[in-house]
């Protein structure tokens, strides 16, 4: 693919996350606010209704994508030697990836 | 005759465009005018690739930056804040996925999440991460507005700017005293 094709799409994709993040997180601070839990058992029954559990699902992915374009950016700007920069970029990816499944893990594990 | 159809079909065309025309810029005034985004981004793109190959070109200018003597301007402050709370935001997901772990697995697990609130070390971070989530929400709101052409004049820029960086802390602040 060319090189402006994929800057593009990257460029939309974290516009794009970055709308269901952001709508996400702040519907999750306005519930917060308004009805704060306090037992484990509300706040297992609310992260394992049906809907909760494709918001989160969908919002971990979303981080996923924000996250790796995000660093991308960052790192392509300030780490010049390319050794470091495919060290780091591989990190950062494998981090992300680690962290999605883990938390899909958590989902799973809780909804059973 | 067939020249006078032709020039009709013709201006009504353009007079057709130009209504089109009318109507996405209405529509880019609203949130849903996405597609006018990619529109816009286009040119965005275009005009970026062209700065960085004016910039690569004059790579053999002497470059000089003292950072002392540099002044930011202030939406230069809240871009550099926004990539430093990003990069702050993905160190610690780790962290905050394995205290949404925790507090899934048991009522024990639930109350030893809640636990870390007391231990000075946390708080120390939670500081920073919730300073990191406020500048980062807040910053990129502002950024996806100017996207769709909303506060682009300089005066308005530099006043949502200010507006970022001072209301991050605050409601850092705000936040941990409403948790602790």
């Amino acid at each position: 693919m060319s090189r402006p094709t994929h800057g593009l799409r990257d460029w939309l994709l974290q516009r794009l996350t970055a709308v269901y993040l952001g709508g996400f997180l702040v519907f999750l601070l306005v519930h917060f606010l308004l009805q704060p839990q306090h037992s484990f058992q509300q706040w297992h029954d609310w992260v394992t209704h049906p809907v909760m559990l494709i918001a989160i699902a969908l919002f971990i992915m979303a981080v996923l994508v924000h996250g790796w374009v995000g660093m991308r950016d960052v790192v392509l700007d300030y780490v010049h030697t390319i050794s470091l920069r495919l060290t780091i970029l591989s990190l950062t990816g494998l981090i992300l990836i680690s962290c999605g499944l883990w938390a899909l893990r958590v989902l799973l594990q809780a909804s059973t | 005759m067939s020249s006078t159809l032709v020039s009709s079909c013709l201006h009504g065309c353009i007079k057709q465009t130009g209504i089109l025309v009318e109507l996405t810029g209405s529509v880019s005034k609203c949130l849903c005018g996405w597609l006018w985004l990619v529109f816009q981004s286009c040119g965005w793109y275009k005009f970026r690739s062209q700065l960085i190959e004016n910039m690569t070109n004059q790579r053999s200018a002497p470059v000089y930056l003292n950072l002392l003597r540099i002044r930011f301007p202030v939406g230069a402050v809240t871009s550099i804040g926004h990539r430093l709370s990003g990069v702050l935001l993905f160190l610690s997901l780790p962290v905050l996925i394995y205290l949404l772990d925790l507090s899934l697995q048991s009522p024990e697990g639930f109350e030893k999440a809640l636990s870390y609130l007391n231990n000075c070390w946390f708080e120390a971070g939670l500081v920073l991460v919730v300073w990191s989530f406020m500048h980062h929400l807040l910053s990129g709101i502002r950024f996806l507005l100017i996207d769709i052409d909303i506060g682009v004049t300089r005066q308005a820029a530099r006043n949502s700017a200010w507006l970022v960086n001072l209301s991050a802390p605050v409601l850092t602040l705000a936040s941990l005293w409403w948790i602790l």
